[in-house]
């Protein structure tokens, strides 16, 4: 009887435990999480909901949060994946969304200048989503200041050298694009 | 502007777009409410678990029952007795008896297997109980019979005449009853005549 008793609070114990993992890694990294799944969405509604799939995930694996050598670069993993698989269902075009919610201009800039800063940052934005893939992956996660070049080999599932040339290409290709727009707006 | 100020000067902008692409901040309260979709998803597994170990608890007790029931079944019963038959009378078990012996009256008991020991329906006793040949069933021989049947053995040509006066003696009654009755006058006269 005592044995049974014994066994019993260590499965509870175990469990709970499990729960306090978890709970530990939502609160440490569902920011991460989430910046990864915008990164890649460019929607905050779709973000949200890629960050809650990414958690019910790991729910279903939370046995395992245990024997995680990296739990974050494991959930980053994760956030990427659900992302990307999430990014194909989305219909709608994501650039959109961001046309509009663009990074704010300092109040004392001129109004043309607010204006060029906007117009620039909706370029680029279709400037990175028009990238081939694997030239995007790496520079969208190396914007992340959470993200290593590290970290971000171990998601895409390739060598850290192969994640640092290919921002650097794919950084190239902005840079030449760019130059060659402004060119023509002047 | 030279175009090394000018490269100079995208490449900055490129880093401070860059920057800004990667950040975005989520609504207050995430973590919370990750934790409360967490903690709901995971209350929903628990009773789907809890529902999965009744409904296989009870077919667990269901098929123990069914092999409980089965094993029951078959083990209270004995075998099949076809072919066995038991005499049904008491005489037909007795050693034979005088010169007027019953002839034993044996029938084949019909096997009933009973599917529920517990209830026996009516039906099935009668189908159990012997069918006899002679109704109503022949009982023993009481004392003055034992008694007749003995003085029939030891005296057999007196019991014939006996028997044989008796049987006069009946025919003669018979007679006596079938003849018509004479008139009380002719009775009364041949009174006064004797």
């Amino acid at each position: 009887m005592t044995a049974i008793a014994t066994m019993a609070s260590e499965v509870l114990a175990l469990a709970q435990k499990e729960e306090d993992l978890l709970e530990a890694a939502v609160r440490e990294h569902s920011r991460l999480v989430y910046r990864i799944a915008f990164s890649v969405l460019r929607d905050h509604a779709d973000t949200e909901d890629a960050t809650q799939e990414t958690f019910l995930r790991v729910l279903r694996y939370e046995k395992k949060l245990a024997r995680i050598d990296d739990p974050k670069a494991w959930l980053a993993r994760i956030a990427w994946r659900v992302a990307v698989k999430r990014r194909r269902q989305v219909v709608r075009a994501s650039a959109e969304t961001e046309e509009t919610g663009g990074a704010l201009p300092s109040p004392d800039a001129g109004a043309e200048r607010v204006l060029l800063e906007q117009e620039r940052s909706v370029f680029l934005n279709r400037l990175i989503a028009a990238l081939p893939e694997t030239l995007r992956d790496p520079l969208v996660l190396l914007t992340l200041e959470e993200i290593s070049p590290r970290e971000a080999a171990v998601v895409l599932g390739i060598s850290e050298a192969a994640v640092r040339s290919r921002a650097y290409r794919a950084r190239q290709v902005l840079r030449e694009r760019m130059v060659a727009w402004m060119n023509v707006r002047k | 502007m030279d175009a090394r100020d000018k490269e100079h000067e995208i490449e900055q902008w490129l880093d401070a777009a860059l920057r800004q692409y990667g950040n975005a901040e989520p609504r207050i309260g995430l973590e919370n409410r990750v934790l409360a979709n967490v903690q709901s998803e995971r209350n929903r597994i628990a009773s789907q678990r809890r529902w999965w170990w009744a409904a296989g608890m009870v077919t667990v007790a269901a098929i123990v029952a069914a092999l409980w029931v089965g094993e029951t079944g078959s083990g209270k019963h004995p075998a099949t007795t076809v072919g066995n038959t038991t005499p049904t009378h008491r005489q037909a078990a007795e050693a034979p008896r005088g010169p007027m012996p019953r002839a034993p009256v044996t029938h084949p008991v019909k096997e009933v297997v009973r599917r529920h020991p517990g209830k026996q329906p009516i039906r099935d006793l009668a189908l159990t109980a012997p069918k006899l040949d002679q109704f109503p069933s022949p009982t023993p021989l009481n004392e003055q019979e034992k008694m007749l049947v003995r003085y029939v053995q030891e005296f057999p040509q007196k019991a014939a005449l006996v028997a044989r006066a008796q049987t006069d003696l009946r025919k003669l009654d018979e007679r006596e009853m079938a003849a018509p009755r004479p008139r009380d006058a002719g009775s009364k006269s041949s009174d006064q005549q004797e």
